[in-house]
């Protein structure tokens, strides 16, 4: 059978300050008409430039592209989709103000004989085409409101509506909960009994295991492997990915009961529009455990963690440490207190990409001794620590001058872990550790939180990401539009995915609040 | 250092640039072209007068550059500096009169001194503002600076008026205070040191002290300075305090060293600092070229006005190409950066 798409040879370099690095090196790509066909790789293995070559936002350097048996010449995005290929990336462009229709009829839009959209006859049109697709979403909601699943959704139903045929999925699932992902599988499902092929980017092994027909394996810009994924085991594609072995794994001790370190008590945040995003939130950080806060993005965490933090006033409540209240301190103050900060943010908050790395690593420490003295810097200091610290966490930079903002989105956590892990801290609040992280830097941050858990550190970690939840935490409070609707105990039974997913996306919720408040008062 | 070595390479192609342009406007104009460019290139250089002058016009020019980088550093758009000199110059010059019967080693520290707190303390009135209300400084200095003027012009119309002038002036004070000459007959004067060791200084705040590092961390990303624990506020103030006040001394050692009283009309030494920042990146090393520049520019135009026909506008018209040609390139870096981003 004739491939339906054909990528061969293809060749991309990027030039960023003079460096010349290769970003694919001959990459082959066959998918078969009608199949799911997952591309699977590493971050910056080449799996998006690849996809972005074909869709002609980047243009390669050499490699020729068949479709549908003919030569694709194609120079811009618009003419791929004339084509019939469209791509949802990464991170959605939809326009949050505009309502459902509006999104999926922009930049086609159909307008009468004096330029005026009817939005009623246009919220019709998009809703006969909806029943035809076979998806519905209310065309009429506006999209600012909707959940990143139905986001989504709305975005592949945007391409389709421009005629693809073949649509490219860009880590569709990493902004996802644990329940939208069965449900965007189900949408791929019946996009391909419809008939259309469908590229699957992700560096997930279990999805490709569970929605994928045919996988091509990439690794540092090069195919690596190939074929049906009912020829592959997990293992063996784990293998094709990483180049080694790498055990998935966690091992944990069972922690020992330690002092409480941080207490928040009654905590409430208030947006600017005054809509409560924190609602009289409590608990206690241990000594010695990891506490995660489960959630679906968006329910509240990143304003609980900033209260925390000092970077966002609450309206009421307090943060003590160590019986000592921090409330309305700023950073500088909870950093002393010991606590250390990985937000979710690390390109804005955790990181300044114009500035140097070690400008970068020593923003929490460049007052200290034996960092400065007397007000001058010791320069050469800053530099051998900055080095030796790019040196043990990995971090691929040519040199610890160089801008930050150069670096892969892995390589910028590593630096932002280097600086937090090395602040001598006894708290860690740490929200989306590993998004967007491959495998390898995945598993090592995982190693390090328990190493800290071994080290009597107490840990807050906010994560959506369900394997996390269950496989690290001690203790499991789980956040629901801004309140915590259960409190778990992980050591004390086994917790299953589908039951903390399921507080999560608030279907159910414990009525926990008495015991737990009343327990984090009294201690 | 990296980036000190492409500064100067973006500076010396904006230079060739904008030099290439001059000599276009001036082939365009005049009616003997060739004269003229000799006139225009060689007149700063074809003798002592015309050098040290050129050297003499950069003197403040420097010091309003290196005020304009310490404010922009911390990313502090300060407007105001025309208007901050203008005061602490006003002021500087007020405190010189009445202690004409002072020793100069005591008077003249104790005028500069003045300048720089007044013209540093309007500054800060404005970075005070934005931590207090968050106001925009870009506006609020500029508009505090502005609305300072006419009171600054009214007094040198008005109370501390030299009659015998005949415009807007104020009194001379003792001319014993006035700088000393460097390379007579030009106007050269030994506030040229004063200037390189401000240089100086803030090469080492810069590159050297927590401060510096402060500045620039803050100037880069504000939220992330915050959060890593920079008092940021602090900074802010503690920057546009030392833009203002450098521009309040700019103009006092403008005094001291050419006009000898306070002149009551607009001298562009303020606003012209704020290319010359932009031009040098902020670096305060670069700053002395920079200044050099403008000073170049100006001083041949003038030259060229006196001995061949061009008109001294052309000066304007060079340094404003120069601006361009230097900020389109960070445009080009901009979207550099951009583009990165993109492929991740």
């Amino acid at each position: 059978m004739k491939s339906y798409l054909e990528m061969q040879e293809i060749n991309k370099t990027y030039r960023t300050y003079g460096h010349i690095v290769m970003a694919l090196k001959g990459v082959n790509l066959n998918v078969k008409k009608g199949t799911v066909h997952a591309v699977l790789g590493e971050n910056g293995a080449g799996k998006t430039t690849l996809m972005e070559i074909l869709v002609s936002v980047l243009k390669k350097d050499s490699g020729t592209i068949y479709f549908r048996g003919q030569k694709l010449e194609i120079e811009n995005p618009f003419q791929a989709f004339a084509q019939g290929i469209g791509m949802v990336h990464q991170h959605f462009s939809l326009i949050k103000d505009f309502t459902v229709a509006e999104n999926i009829v922009l930049g086609v839009e159909p307008v009468n004989r004096i330029g005026i959209i009817n939005s009623e006859q246009l919220e019709k049109k998009v809703l006969k085409f909806f029943r035809e697709s076979g998806f519905v979403i209310d065309p009429s909601v506006v999209v600012g409101t909707l959940s990143m699943g139905q986001r989504q959704k709305v975005e592949i139903l945007r391409i389709l509506y421009r005629g693809a045929d073949l649509l490219i999925l860009d880590e569709p699932t990493s902004v996802l909960a644990e329940q939208e992902v069965k449900d965007l599988f189900r949408v791929v499902n019946i996009l391909k009994k419809q008939g259309k092929t469908i590229i699957f980017i992700t560096h997930k092994v279990k999805e490709v295991l569970d929605i994928a027909d045919e996988i091509t394996v990439l690794r540092e810009g090069r195919t690596v492997g190939k074929g049906r994924v009912k020829d592959f085991d997990k293992k063996r594609i784990v293998q094709m990915i990483m180049g080694e072995s790498i055990s998935l794994n966690i091992e944990r001790i069972p922690p020992k009961k330690g002092k409480i370190l941080l207490s928040v008590q009654g905590l409430s945040v208030k947006s600017k529009g005054d809509s409560e995003k924190v609602k009289d939130i409590s608990f206690n950080l241990r000594k010695g455990e990891i506490t995660v806060i489960a959630g679906v993005s968006g329910s509240g965490q990143k304003e609980l963690v900033e209260a925390i933090f000092g970077l966002r006033q609450p309206s009421a409540g307090k943060v003590l440490v160590e019986g000592k209240d921090i409330t309305n301190l700023a950073p500088r103050d909870h950093r002393k207190m010991g606590i250390s900060y990985i937000p979710e943010d690390r390109m804005n908050l955790g990181s300044s990409l114009n500035s140097s790395l070690i400008e970068n690593i020593i923003v929490d420490k460049y007052y200290k001794l034996p960092f400065s003295k007397r007000g001058w810097m010791q320069i050469d200091l800053l530099k051998k620590y900055s080095e030796r610290l790019v040196d043990r966490y990995n971090i691929k930079i040519a040199d610890v001058d160089s801008c930050v903002g150069n670096l892969s989105g892995g390589n910028i956590q590593r630096v932002i872990i280097a600086r937090e892990l090395n602040a001598d801290s006894k708290i860690l609040i740490t929200q989306e550790p590993t998004m967007g992280l491959d495998l390898r830097s995945t598993k090592y941050v995982y190693n390090l939180l328990l190493e800290m858990r071994k080290q009597g550190k107490a840990i807050l970690l906010l994560t959506s990401d369900m394997d996390e939840v269950i496989g690290l935490s001690d203790k499991i409070l789980v956040m629901y539009q801004g309140e915590i609707v259960v409190s778990l105990d992980n050591n004390l039974r086994a917790i299953s995915k589908d039951e903390i997913g399921e507080y999560m996306l608030g279907i159910k919720r414990q009525n926990y609040i008495e015991q737990h408040v009343s327990e984090v008062y009294n201690e | 250092m990296n980036k000190f070595i492409s500064s100067l390479k973006r500076l010396f192609i904006a230079i060739v640039f904008a030099l290439m342009l001059g000599a276009v406007i001036i082939i365009i104009t005049s009616s003997k072209p060739s004269n003229a460019i000799k006139i225009f290139f060689l007149g700063p250089f074809s003798n002592k007068y015309f050098f040290g002058n050129m050297i003499s016009y950069a003197i403040p020019l420097i010091i309003s550059g290196l005020a304009a980088s310490i404010a922009f550093s911390a990313n502090m758009w300060n407007m105001g500096l025309e208007g901050q000199l203008y005061i602490g110059g006003l002021c500087g010059t007020y405190f010189a009169c009445q202690m004409s019967s002072y020793p100069a080693a005591i008077a003249i520290p104790i005028a500069l001194i003045v300048s720089f707190l007044v013209g540093g303390a309007i500054a800060a009135v404005s970075s005070y503002l934005k931590t207090k209300w968050n106001i925009n400084v870009f506006l609020s200095s500029l508009l505090i600076a502005n609305g300072l003027f006419p009171f600054v012009t009214f007094f040198l119309e008005g109370p501390f008026n030299d009659p015998k002038a005949g415009f807007a002036a104020s009194p001379r004070f003792n001319q014993n205070f006035m700088f000393s000459k460097i390379l007579s007959p030009s106007e050269l004067h030994s506030g040229l040191f004063i200037a390189l060791g401000f240089v100086v200084l803030f090469y080492f705040i810069r590159r050297q002290r927590v401060l510096g590092y402060e500045i620039k961390i803050t100037g880069e990303n504000a939220l992330f300075a915050y959060y890593g624990g920079v008092p940021t506020g602090r900074v802010e103030i503690i920057a546009m305090f030392l833009s203002g006040g450098l521009a309040g001394l700019a103009g006092m050692i403008n005094v001291f060293g050419s006009t000898g009283r306070m002149l009551g009309y607009m001298s562009m030494i303020g606003w012209n600092g704020i290319p010359i920042a932009i031009i040098a990146r902020y670096d305060p090393i670069i700053v002395v070229p920079a200044a050099l520049l403008f000073s170049f520019i100006q001083k041949g135009a003038e030259a060229g006005a006196l001995f061949a026909d061009i008109t001294p506008q052309v000066a304007q018209l060079i340094q404003a190409a120069i601006f361009y040609i230097i900020t389109a390139e960070g445009l080009f870096d901009f979207i550099g950066i951009w583009k990165r981003k993109v492929v991740k």
